[in-house]
């Protein structure tokens, strides 16, 4: 299975950028990547969605998981450059509340 | 296609496979790029067919092929989708969805449907399953 592309910040946060649309073609892919990304130390996670076209209930799924696994070791996951469409379904679903959203991956975790 | 109404349709007749949920977004696409259609219905039009859809291939299609249907319509007031499919009945009581848990994980498809239309009904009639969708647009035109 392919992954996404990862990069480590400085600041070793470990930051994933998803492509194209995240539904339920992609989404397993995603939950899989970031529950390894966890188990293998990497707490403190941004999942990058500047080229994140489309995302619909599945993708919210895989993010979810993310974040329960990140904070489950300590750590967190945060969004970082939210596509128009990502942003209102993040809305419609009030998961905005727990999915905190930061306009650059590099700056999601400064002063942490 | 256009009628005299002004109404515009595009249609896709396909079985489902791994590729339905693209030729859908396809369709979308051509509908959107044929009229100009605010971002404020876009978004939630889309997402609403994207989960239906999603939501036929995984509980009526089962992963399986299944023929199904889906007609997009732009009206000057709203926008519909009309998916028919051959599988399995769904069982769903859509006056009872609503969103779950914020850390669920899933179950949240036919809330964002149902959140994001004006209308959302469900019927089987002769082995046939029928969803119709509606979006009341924003700023008619």
């Amino acid at each position: 299975m392919t992954h996404f592309a990862t990069r480590t910040t400085g600041s070793d946060v470990v930051v994933v950028r998803p492509e194209g649309r995240l539904n339920m073609v992609a989404a397993p892919r995603l939950r899989e990547q970031l529950r390894d990304l966890v188990d293998s130390g990497s707490a403190r996670v941004v999942v990058d969605l500047a080229a994140t076209e489309f995302i619909d209930s599945s993708g919210l799924g895989a993010l979810v998981s993310g974040l329960k696994a990140a904070r489950q070791a300590g750590g967190d996951l945060r969004l970082a450059s939210p596509t128009a469409q990502v942003r209102s379904v993040l809305s419609l679903t009030s998961l905005d509340r727990v999915l905190r959203t930061y306009d650059s991956a590099d700056a999601a975790f400064d002063g942490d | 296609m256009a009628t005299d109404d002004g109404t515009r349709s595009w249609t896709l007749t396909t079985v489902t496979d791994a590729d339905t949920l693209t030729r859908v977004h396809a369709l979308i696409e051509e509908m959107m790029s044929a009229g100009r259609v605010e971002d404020a219905d876009r978004f939630p039009f889309e997402i609403a067919v994207a989960e239906i859809a999603a939501n036929i291939i995984e509980h009526a299609a089962l992963g399986q092929a299944v023929s199904m249907s889906l007609q997009l319509r732009a009206l000057p007031e709203r926008l519909e989708a009309e998916f028919t499919d051959e599988g399995r009945p769904a069982r769903v009581d859509l006056e009872a969805v609503e969103l779950p848990d914020a850390l669920a994980e899933r179950g949240r498809g036919l809330a964002i449907a149902m959140a994001a239309l004006d209308e959302l009904s469900y019927r089987r009639r002769g082995g046939v399953n029928r969803w119709i969708l509606v979006r009341e647009r924003a700023e008619p035109r």
